[in-house]
């Protein structure tokens, strides 16, 4: 009896991993070295970057707003491109609370897939950038076409932190209107933008915004 | 007792820095002027807000090409002495190819395992404006993918 529940067991677990494989390398099937070699290092991108979020931003789009459930994530954008055969540089930038002016950098912050015409983007979000109810990230591409002709892409990336339309979906962490919005702030809040500390780099934020992150932590 | 971890934190950050090396090759097609070597050092001051390492990037203008040719004689352990010469932690080589109008930008790093990595961008006139942020990317990059930095974030 037992004998037969193990390999039954078995069959399932060798079914089970041989599905697994199957699927991961569908996307692999049928390319060439290079072409393999450019999917596989975009896998292993994701992978790696483990993001909590992903968006797809189509190549006529030029705004994405992200109404975030909960912040310390990693957000994923796929940029749909047309026609581009590599990226230059990648600079972001936020100049009204957080002062970000930054330089990307590949296969840490993205990776351009060209087989499928797609740029990975990862940015992380801490609790710290969303002390106000939003902030706008703009991003702007530099790349060159198949043409090899210099191109620009700018993409106006919104950052919310207003509530779901269903505010009491399950897998919401807290509500956003109890939280920086009044008295009311969830400890668990407070504690990991105490937690961020090590990492914040306070001296670069807004004088309003420094203000606001003292009197907050001044609450714990 | 914050303060101490904090300032035991900083220190430790400043003990990570690197000396980042870029040699400018100045030929046919191109010749790097001064000017962009600033703008690199320049930016390379400000992308250290959002990383925990404060490194520094050293850029040389290579007029004529003269360092190349010396140190292409004396293959990638003359590269490597004149790197450890300068104090630096590697050394990127950047040159554009005409016929190709692609910049190549090598880096070996400077130490016993010699380990190297190259990029090839494609660059034409009208992306001088971008050619410090672009130069300044890709320094930055092979330097991560080689392990020289760890570009541990800052928010």
């Amino acid at each position: 009896m037992l004998k037969s529940f193990t390999s039954t067991i078995m069959v399932f677990g060798a079914l089970f991993f041989t599905g697994c494989l199957g699927g991961a390398s569908n996307e692999l099937d049928g390319l060439n070295e290079n072409e393999y070699q450019i999917v596989k290092e975009r896998q292993d991108f994701e992978k790696k970057t483990q993001a909590d979020i992903n968006f797809d931003i189509e190549s006529g789009t030029n705004e994405n707003v992200t109404l975030l459930m909960d912040a310390h994530v990693t957000v994923m954008y796929r940029v749909a491109l047309q026609d581009i055969k590599e990226i230059t540089n990648i600079r972001l930038q936020e100049k009204k609370h957080l002062n970000i002016n930054k330089l990307l950098i590949a296969t840490k912050d993205y990776y351009y897939d060209s087989v499928n015409n797609a740029l990975y983007v990862a940015l992380r979000i801490p609790y710290v950038y969303m002390l106000e109810s939003s902030f706008t990230y703009t991003m702007d591409i530099a790349m060159v076409d198949i043409q090899k002709l210099a191109q620009q892409r700018s993409l106006s990336l919104v950052f919310k932190s207003k509530p779901m339309s269903d505010n009491d979906e399950s897998f919401l962490s807290f509500t956003y209107e109890d939280s920086f919005l009044s008295d009311n702030i969830d400890p668990f809040i407070l504690n990991t933008i105490e937690a961020e500390r090590a990492q914040t780099n306070l001296g670069r934020f807004s004088v309003e915004y420094r203000t606001k992150y003292e009197e907050l932590l001044g609450e714990l | 007792m914050k303060k101490v971890f904090l300032l035991l934190f900083l220190a430790c950050s400043f003990l990570d820095a690197k000396q980042l090396g870029v040699v400018l090759v100045s030929g046919k097609g191109m010749n790097f002027a001064q000017q962009t070597a600033d703008e690199i050092t320049t930016l390379m001051g400000e992308q250290n807000e959002y990383y925990v390492e404060k490194n520094s990037v050293d850029v040389i203008v290579d007029k004529a090409g003269t360092l190349k040719r010396d140190l292409k004689r004396k293959g990638v352990d003359g590269l490597v002495s004149f790197a450890q010469s300068k104090k630096w932690d590697s050394i990127v080589m950047v040159e554009y190819k005409r016929s190709l109008k692609r910049l190549q930008i090598k880096l070996v790093v400077a130490d016993e395992i010699k380990d190297r990595k190259s990029v090839s961008l494609r660059y034409t006139d009208d992306m001088q404006t971008l050619l410090s942020e672009m130069l300044l990317s890709n320094v930055i990059r092979l330097n991560y993918q080689l392990g020289v930095i760890n570009a541990k974030e800052l928010y």
